[in-house]
């Protein structure tokens, strides 16, 4: 026991020699370690450093059981690290003076509006970019998410969601507002935005294999497959559409082909974005709760702030630009330290976890050794962060069934919000839910009195919870549906 | 003016009107009264006329008191509710023409801390807006908030910020006592300091030697508790003697009490246009149409005599047989009454009854001054009867079935726009209790699904509807409340599960 600390010092001092001497070293089995530690099926890493892709490796299998490995061609979500792309995207547009950071968002999409006609009138694109608008955090997102509408289609029901964070003063991450700046960017440049972005970037910078069409990116070879353990054990998923949510998260790519991307940033924009556009998208904008003090999202950062399609903070001393992105199988994440040259990409084919975080902080922390050796994987596991966090599980109640025979709850139902019909049919003894603008019926469980759970097929809905509104006579009036990753709650009204 | 001066114009209606209009037979009006009182089963009522500067019939009938039998009489007090809002709006006038208020300042001018739900619409609210029920607020929105509570006036104000905006500003008419409660506030600001019920009674009371007129329940109690009525109401099927309402914290909206004889002189101050305390023109402003007030097809057939209806400031004014009529009404627990006069033919009626829900105190005001009129007879008793029959609510209880258990309500709930409530089990029961209403207590037996039943102690709160709200986790996050909607507050409390706090 006494001589443990003197160990850890010996071994502390010569993992830091090695770092000095080469950050890669050892970099291999690190990586294949954390791919254990976090039990994540399969990731791809890619490191920039001055100019050159010093980096680029797969880990474990594109599907778990299966002998495909992860390489750096393999594909996978970009998810919210879009949201930087679609910053920049508008960036080449208020550099080409179609666009200004502070002119309001509707001026650039006709039809588009808020909650109220204050709100369309002072939303602007920086807003719009920096989660400031005051629409809470994942508000709407199932309005994207499996569903059959298109982005625009999606942004258009703005104005039945409430804003209810005060404007300019709280961060809420707002997946929507983003998706509207990429429609904005395609109205202004007459192209959809998938073509903007396959022409202004993937095209001169050679990146072949960036796509953001389902369509496009399930036709392709060595593309990974989703996992999750949100529902239980990890397993896979199907691929499901990513195309409505645009410019919040739709780009499915490669440690190669992103690490171009990730390039010409760190030059500085080279011929496509100028100095002044970088400047924009990466200076803060909203400083986030307490400004870092206790940001386990971006650990040692001294400041926490969002940027326009960035979180911007400092590690170690230097700027520190950072993005995560986390969708239904999938995870990605990109830091760049700018001073530096230095750039991590990092994709998982598993969502609801920080392996990301903790791969981009290993790195760092061998490029920009501490005076102590930290060890970031074992932090971020630690974290009630670490993993899927468990549902919070319902006070022991006493089991209640539904109230009424389970065929008065079917019918015909009307969503204001949600844009659509819903239809509740009763199947084989059971309750099923099928929305119009998600494919795909759900079956609903009872839970508790008149509160329901969608259960079975691998639909957007899976696991939402329905809550049945009786009106006095007893009859079933509507129903509220929430599901876990949006907050909204969907109101649904009998149709008569 | 005399008659013989417009004889040539009148001659023709004065040939048709002539017996009536000679000389109305008031033999003859009390045994009509007598008949539609044993009809409507009122306990006892007083009756009040004035003519041309004179009281020409007064007269109390039936019973005070069913179990002492001891009769009403000119002196027999009666909550006149809502009628007080004449005074209200009087106090404010006299207030105006001393150059101490405008009709058209700004409330927060005078109450800064007035607020509404909507924040850009308090500051633009205007006295004549507090006096007019077309701020938009829902009608009787908010008055469980000060019937038979323990709140304060300012309690109350505080509160009004909480009530929802439903209506549109000045579009919409809804009759609204809290914003009456706020007028009175202003009234005792910008009257000095004092309280409103002293300017009520130094102001108008006093110089109008309405001597056993008091402006709360608690003066009246204080200084004349033997004259007041015992309250009735008809609960299930059978007359019930009930308590008071309690309001004093809002009587500038409904507290007063007043008697028969003292209430010839209030008519008297309205058909004398205000004279000696009010200058000329003053009573005109009351009188101003301010919102139309819709009328529905089943008003216009009760009342085919009306094609207009609108609120003024503090009276409804309506056109009767082609003059233009102002009336209010009073209602509270036990008690109903009715003012209107013509300032046309310097004719006012007052009917107080000390029964609740029924419209017979309306119906003699028609009566009466169709007969001051020298109109053809209308039975409006039975009009109005025939009306009461047909809207009679229909009592069928929510089914039963499966439904919330007491384990998974009870606890403690509270919203701003009310306060907090309990749900505990007591002696095997489930019992919701109120903070501001400590001595009402409802007991909690399933209806279906989260809709229980709260049966009230007190009868006139009689039963609501409670619906219990789950949150998606399936616990139960919260109620939804109304108090006697057709009477009392047509608002639903929404209240939410209080958060345990953390060890």
């Amino acid at each position: 026991m006494r001589l443990r600390p003197f160990f850890l010092w010996v071994f502390l001092a010569v993992f830091a020699h090695a770092a000095a001497a080469d950050p890669l070293d050892g970099l291999d089995a690190q990586l294949e370690k954390m791919l254990a530690d976090w039990d994540v099926p399969g990731a791809a890493v890619g490191i920039v450093h001055e100019g050159k892709l010093v980096y680029a490796r797969g880990f474990g299998v594109r599907e778990l059981g299966k002998p495909d490995k992860v390489d750096a061609d393999t594909l996978f979500y970009a998810a919210s690290t879009t949201k930087a792309v679609t910053a920049l995207a508008a960036g080449l547009l208020v550099q080409e003076g179609k666009m200004s950071w502070d002119a309001p968002l509707a001026q650039y999409l006709p039809g588009l509006a808020f909650a109220d006609p204050r709100a369309t009138a002072e939303i602007t694109v920086r807003d719009a970019l920096s989660h400031r608008t005051g629409y809470a955090t994942n508000e709407g997102d199932l309005l994207f998410t499996g569903s059959t509408y298109t982005a625009r289609q999606a942004v258009m029901r703005f104005p039945f969601i409430s804003r209810r964070l005060p404007f300019r003063a709280e961060f809420g991450y707002s997946n929507l507002m983003f998706a509207a700046v990429g429609e904005a960017v395609a109205e202004q440049s007459g192209l959809s935005l998938d073509e903007f972005l396959s022409r202004r970037f993937w095209q001169p910078l050679g990146m072949t294999r960036t796509f953001t069409r389902f369509a496009d990116y399930t036709a392709q070879p060595n593309l990974f497959v989703p996992h999750s353990a949100r529902r239980g054990p990890l397993r896979t998923y199907p691929h499901r559409s990513l195309d409505a949510a645009g410019g919040a998260g739709f780009i499915v790519t490669s440690v190669n082909d992103y690490a171009k991307w990730v390039a010409l940033l760190l030059e500085g924009g080279g011929e496509i974005l100028q100095p002044a556009t970088l400047r924009a998208v990466w200076s803060p904008v909203l400083s986030i709760g307490d400004g870092g003090r206790a940001s386990w999202f971006m650990p040692e950062t001294t400041t926490y702030s969002y940027g326009l399609g960035w979180f911007v903070g400092d590690f170690r001393g230097s700027p520190l630009k950072f993005h995560r992105g986390n969708w239904l199988g999938g995870m990605a994440a990109v830091g760049l330290l700018p001073e530096r040259k230095l750039g991590v990409i990092v994709f998982e084919n598993r969502d609801g976890n920080s392996f990301v975080n903790a791969v981009v902080y290993s790195i760092l922390e061998r490029y920009v050794p501490g005076p102590k050796a930290v060890d970031f994987s074992a932090q971020f596991l630690a974290s009630s962060h670490g993993g899927t966090s468990a549902a919070t599980p319902a006070a022991a109640l006493p089991v209640r069934p539904p109230a009424w025979p389970l065929s008065d709850y079917t019918g015909r139902f009307a969503g204001e919000a949600y844009g659509g019909e819903a239809v509740i049919s009763l199947q084989d003894g059971a309750l099923r839910l099928a929305l119009s603008a998600h494919p795909g019926a759900v079956e609903l469980k009872p839970v508790q009195g008149e509160v329901f759970e969608a259960a079975g097929s691998a639909s957007a809905l899976t696991g939402a919870r329905v809550r049945f509104t009786c009106g006095l006579d007893g009859t079933v009036a509507g129903f509220d549906l929430s599901v876990s990753w949006d907050r909204m709650i969907w109101t649904f009204s009998r149709l008569p | 003016m005399t008659l013989r001066s417009k004889f040539g114009v009148a001659l023709g209606l004065l040939c048709a009107l002539g017996q009536a209009m000679a000389a109305p037979d008031w033999e003859e009006a009390t045994r009509t009264i007598e008949t539609a009182l044993a009809r409507w089963e009122i306990p006892g009522a007083a009756v009040v006329v004035v003519h041309q500067g004179k009281v020409v019939y007064e007269r109390g009938f039936g019973f005070s008191d069913l179990a002492s039998r001891k009769p009403v009489d000119l002196d027999t007090l009666f909550p006149i509710a809502s009628n007080t809002k004449g005074f209200t709006t009087a106090a404010t006038a006299i207030l105006a023409a001393e150059g101490r208020l405008s009709w058209d300042d700004p409330v927060i001018r005078h109450l800064p801390e007035f607020a509404l739900s909507d924040p850009t619409l308090a500051p633009r609210v205007t006295l004549r807006d507090l006096a007019s029920h077309r701020i938009g607020l829902p009608t009787y929105g908010g008055d469980l908030l000060w019937w038979n509570s323990n709140y304060t006036r300012a309690d109350i104000l505080a509160r009004l910020r909480y009530v929802p905006v439903t209506g549109d500003f000045r579009a919409t008419y809804a009759y609204c006592n809290l914003a009456f409660v706020a007028l009175g506030e202003v009234v005792s600001r910008a009257g000095g300091g004092g309280s409103w019920e002293d300017f009520i009674q130094a102001r108008l009371l006093d110089p109008l030697k309405m001597t056993r007129t008091y402006p709360t329940l608690a003066r009246a109690r204080t200084k004349d508790a033997s004259a007041l009525i015992t309250a009735y109401s008809r609960i299930g099927g059978k007359l019930t003697p009930v308590a008071l309402t309690e309001m004093d914290a809002a009587a500038p909206a409904g507290g007063m009490v007043s008697n028969a004889r003292d209430y010839a002189a209030w008519l008297q101050f309205q058909l004398n246009e205000g004279a000696p305390l009010l200058p000329a023109g003053a009573m005109t402003t009351l009188r101003t149409p301010h919102v139309l007030v819709p009328i529905s097809a089943a008003e216009r057939a009760r009342i085919p005599e009306t094609v207009f209806r609108a609120a003024g400031l503090g009276w409804f004014i309506r056109d009767y047989r082609g003059r233009e009529l102002f009336q209010h009404n009073g209602a509270l627990d036990g008690a109903f009454s009715s003012t209107s006069f013509f300032p046309a033919t310097r004719t006012g009626v007052a009917v107080f009854t000390n029964r609740d829900h029924h419209t017979l105190a309306a119906a003699l005001n028609y009566y009466l001054q169709d007969l001051l009129l020298g109109a053809p007879f209308t039975d409006w008793s039975e009009r109005f009867r025939a009306a009461a029959i047909a809207s009679a609510a229909d009592e069928t209880e929510p089914e039963s079935g499966i439904a919330v258990s007491a384990e998974e309500v009870v606890g403690s709930y509270e919203t701003p726009l009310y306060g907090e409530a309990r749900i505990a089990i007591e002696s095997g029961a489930t019992v919701l209790t109120l903070s501001a209403h400590p001595r009402e207590r409802a007991i909690l037996r399933p209806g279906r699904g989260n809709l229980l039943i709260a049966t009230w102690s007190d009868p006139v709160w009689g039963k609501s509807a409670v619906r219990f709200e789950q949150g998606f986790d399936g616990a139960v996050s919260g109620f939804r409340l109304s108090v006697r909607p057709d009477w009392i507050d047509e608002l639903e409390y929404a209240f939410a599960r209080k958060k345990e706090k953390k060890p």
